[in-house]
């Protein structure tokens, strides 16, 4: 079986935290379940904060690889997000 | 004479606490229901209270919340007050 | 998210972050529609909290102008107000909180010949009245167009709060079938009101709104929640739809809006003054 490739990409570097996960979110949300999102965020707090709220919604975190000072978090979307 | 196992609580909100000075009333009205309690409540009272309480026909006000242990009070004419029972009375508030 | 500028994700980031709400309930909330009676103590902390979480219209009713003595508690006013309507003081606070948000003024005393045309343009209303014939003019009105209905009533140290929503509940006739005998019940400007009691109960009434808007958790549907602000406490009592309920009730008698002093002369003042007219 073959990686679904994500369906889009942000580049959240320079953006700080909390609003680099509310952007992802935002784009989440409008994603069918089980499609994926790439998000680029700086090291340190948001490579922390942004896969810890993902998973606090249901969300997959399929990797996250470190990349130029920089991470990329490849995030799978919940079956159903809302509580 | 009264004793421990007659008293029922009044618990006053508004402005009738302001009227009695007191959120919370001992009485001894076990036994009484609880129509016959506030109107025992009324005469001892005076003047003051009675118009909180009923019209000046005698009949009990319809602008009046009164709860029997924090529950609404289906039979205010049958259900007895037993000792510690504690019949809560609300008037609406108007101000905003 | 293409919906939404870089100033509103920013401005509405903590709500987005919240899983009850996100962008989907923001979006919810900047296309609904509120009306607040009253832009008094209570419709004060209403109007701030509901314009600074982006509610989209707000509709405010007031006929007053601004006076020194409301600025001890109606925290949309200010010194520099007084004198100036109400509604348009109100305005100018809120959409300068959030210039998202459109305040559509209703300089008018709400009477049984304009209160369903006033509420049928809005979403859910909030009662921050300050007398009973508003109170039961603006129930009676939100029960006749199914309109879900903020209510709440303080004073001195106190505060009623309860959500009433047509068909699924109790309306404000249910609690009190009738307004107790007029000076019964004094008026704050009689007895006084702890100006942050009025905050504590908007405030209630605006998360209520909210939630209504949203569709998140329990509304206080069938329940009054009674504020004892010097003892700190908050009791909540389940009150029962009553099917006798002259309004919402099984078979409704009042079936148009009514004013107030009709109203006391229906319920049996004819034999003691037959001269009033209203």
């Amino acid at each position: 079986m073959t990686e679904r490739a994500p369906e889009c990409c942000l580049d959240l570097r320079g953006t700080p935290c909390p609003l680099n996960w509310v952007k992802t979110k935002l784009r989440l949300e409008e994603m069918e379940p089980g499609r994926r999102i790439e998000v680029i965020v700086d090291q340190g707090n948001p490579e922390r904060n942004v896969p810890r709220s993902a998973k606090m919604e249901g969300h997959r975190i399929v990797h996250a690889i470190s990349q130029n000072g920089a991470v990329r978090i490849c995030i799978e979307r919940a079956e159903e997000s809302a509580p | 004479m009264s004793t421990n196992g007659d008293l029922v609580e009044l618990r006053l909100f508004g402005p009738l606490r302001e009227v009695v000075g007191e959120k919370l009333v001992s009485v001894p009205y076990a036994g009484l229901t609880v129509a016959e309690a506030l109107a025992r409540f009324a005469d001892e009272q005076g003047e003051s209270v009675r118009p909180m309480l009923f019209d000046s026909r005698g009949n009990r006000l319809r602008s009046l919340i009164l709860l029997l242990n924090n529950q609404t009070v289906d039979e205010l004419e049958t259900s007895r007050l037993r000792s510690g029972d504690v019949i809560t009375v609300l008037l609406p508030l108007a101000g905003g | 998210m293409s919906d939404f500028s870089e100033g509103q994700i920013e401005r509405y980031s903590r709500h987005i972050i919240l899983r009850e709400v996100g962008g989907k309930g923001q979006s919810k909330l900047l296309e609904s529609r509120v009306l607040i009676v009253g832009a008094g103590g209570l419709g004060s902390p209403v109007g701030l909290y509901l314009a600074a979480a982006g509610v989209g219209t707000i509709g405010l009713v007031d006929s007053d102008a601004v006076d020194l003595s409301n600025l001890q508690r109606q925290i949309l006013h200010t010194t520099a107000d007084l004198g100036r309507p109400k509604c348009l003081s109100a305005r100018e606070t809120m959409e300068g909180i959030n210039p998202d948000v459109c305040v559509v003024p209703h300089q008018c005393r709400l009477d049984s010949a304009n209160v369903l045309n006033v509420v049928a343009d809005y979403d859910v209303v909030v009662d921050g009245a300050d007398n009973f014939p508003t109170r039961y003019l603006v129930n009676d009105a939100c029960v006749m167009q199914g309109k879900p209905l903020s209510h709440a009533g303080i004073l001195r140290f106190e505060g009623h709060v309860t959500t009433i929503v047509p068909g699924r509940g109790p309306c404000y006739r249910c609690l009190y079938p009738e307004p107790p005998p007029p000076g019964l019940v004094p008026s704050c400007q009689e007895a006084g009101i702890l100006g942050a009691v009025a905050g504590i109960v908007g405030s209630i009434q605006a998360a209520e709104v909210l939630k209504l808007i949203l569709g998140i958790g329990d509304p206080l549907i069938g329940r009054l929640l009674v504020f004892d602000g010097l003892e700190m406490s908050f009791r909540s009592v389940e009150i029962p739809r009553d099917p006798g309920c002259p309004v919402c009730g099984d078979r409704p008698t009042i079936t148009a809006p009514i004013d107030y002093e009709e109203f006391c002369r229906l319920r049996g003042g004819i034999e003691s003054n037959p001269e009033v007219q209203s």
